[in-house]
């Protein structure tokens, strides 16, 4: 039961982010990216893909917060 | 490193993602900092969630895709019949993607998720093709491949070979600007863009907008934090500035101005100080003569020094602290 619930939540808070961080994070945390060849992808900076990281993770942990 | 710096680098830490210098100031810091290490304990127990949901969700997942995709892709060919040559294609696609997917149930857990996503990312490629254009009341079109790469090639057969690609492709969206995908689309902008010009055009849009009453509490309430996110972290100044022009109409309010005194602070460009001031300065409340007072003397631009040096004297407060 709380794995459902906790994969529903991961679901709702990865729709929260806007479409970049979800790409950025996904790319990141699910697929193992390295950051630079993220910006590489998406055509932004290293620097650029570590700050968008950094809002989604916080994002990502202030919905997951009950989880945790 | 102070608390807050390496708070930030948590997350980059974890992922490996920061430079020896940096990895060795975060561990000296931890070291001695019960707080932190609490931080980076929760940090990681975060990690591990995301990773549990991977497991929960993979056992269903390629069940309810196969179905999915294929009641829509024989959906769409039956739209399609009368075009055979197509419909030859698209089914000999589904009849392939399926016994792929069937073959993958039986792939070692760990290979099955990274896999099942290549191929269907593969999938959406093709689904894609032969989709309508059209999505959620706004209308949409895809355009070429932006990036492509090769991650993997593999021998799949005598004579075969299966080759999982990664690709970007970009959308182009159109709809009136009260359309909430619209909307939410340009908020993103303001700081996603890739390009400081689409960063620059959103917030005019959206000012544009908002000044126009137009958009609701939520839309002004998106915009202030967009607005709020690109004059603090956005590397383009004329973006800053932009930002700072959409602020205007939030100036009174207590986090704006926090946010105003922090680029006054902070910012490494003139215009963009000069600008937070102005701003700041046009609604004066209690903290106004401390903050200018503290600024003229970190202050090192002469154009910058004289404009607060004035604001003081229109204040009746001295230059200097005591």
């Amino acid at each position: 039961m709380r794995n459902r619930e906790l994969s529903g939540g991961i679901t709702k808070a990865l729709e929260g982010l806007t479409p970049r961080e979800r790409t950025v994070f996904e790319m990141r945390h699910y697929e193992g990216l390295r950051l630079r060849a993220i910006g590489d992808m998406i055509g932004t900076t290293e620097e650029a893909a570590k700050n968008c990281l950094f809002r989604a993770t916080q994002k990502m942990r202030m919905s997951l917060e009950s989880f945790v | 490193m102070n608390c807050i710096e390496v708070t930030r680098e948590i997350p980059n830490y974890c992922y490996g993602e920061i430079s020896s210098e940096a990895e060795e100031a975060v561990e000296s810091h931890l070291a001695g900092c019960d707080l932190c290490r609490t931080e980076l304990a929760r940090h990681r127990k975060f990690l591990e969630l995301l990773d549990e949901r991977d497991a929960v969700a993979d056992a269903g997942l390629l069940v309810q895709c196969r179905s999915e995709l294929s009641a829509a892709l024989r959906a769409q060919a039956a739209t399609e019949a009368g075009r055979s040559g197509i419909r030859q294609r698209l089914d000999r696609t589904v009849r392939n993607a399926m016994e792929y997917l069937r073959d993958l149930s039986r792939v070692h857990i760990p290979f099955r998720i990274p896999v099942g996503a290549l191929a269907l990312v593969a999938l959406g490629f093709v689904g894609a093709r032969y989709t309508p254009e059209r999505f959620g009341g706004v209308s949409a079109t895809l355009a070429e491949p932006m990036f492509s790469s090769v991650r993997s090639v593999e021998p799949s057969g005598p004579g075969q070979v299966q080759i999982a690609v990664d690709e970007i492709r970009r959308h182009v969206v159109s709809g009136t600007l009260q359309d909430p995908q619209i909307h939410d689309l340009l908020v993103s902008g303001v700081t996603d863009g890739s390009d400081p010009a689409a960063r620059l055009q959103s917030i005019q849009v959206l000012h544009d907008l908002n000044g126009n009453a137009a958009g609701n509490n939520a839309d002004s309430e998106q915009l202030r934090q967009a607005l709020l996110g690109a004059l603090a972290h956005d590397t383009s100044v004329d973006v800053r500035l932009k930002a700072l022009d959409g602020l205007k109409q939030f100036a009174t309010e207590a986090r704006v101005r926090t946010a105003l005194v922090v680029a006054v602070q902070k910012d490494d460009d003139a215009r963009v100080r000069a600008q937070a001031i102005d701003l700041l300065a046009a609604h004066h409340d209690d903290s106004l003569v401390g903050v200018l007072q503290n600024a003229v003397q970190r202050e090192d631009n002469p154009l910058v020094r004289a404009q607060i040096t004035q604001l003081l004297a229109q204040l009746k407060a001295s230059v200097g602290t005591y």
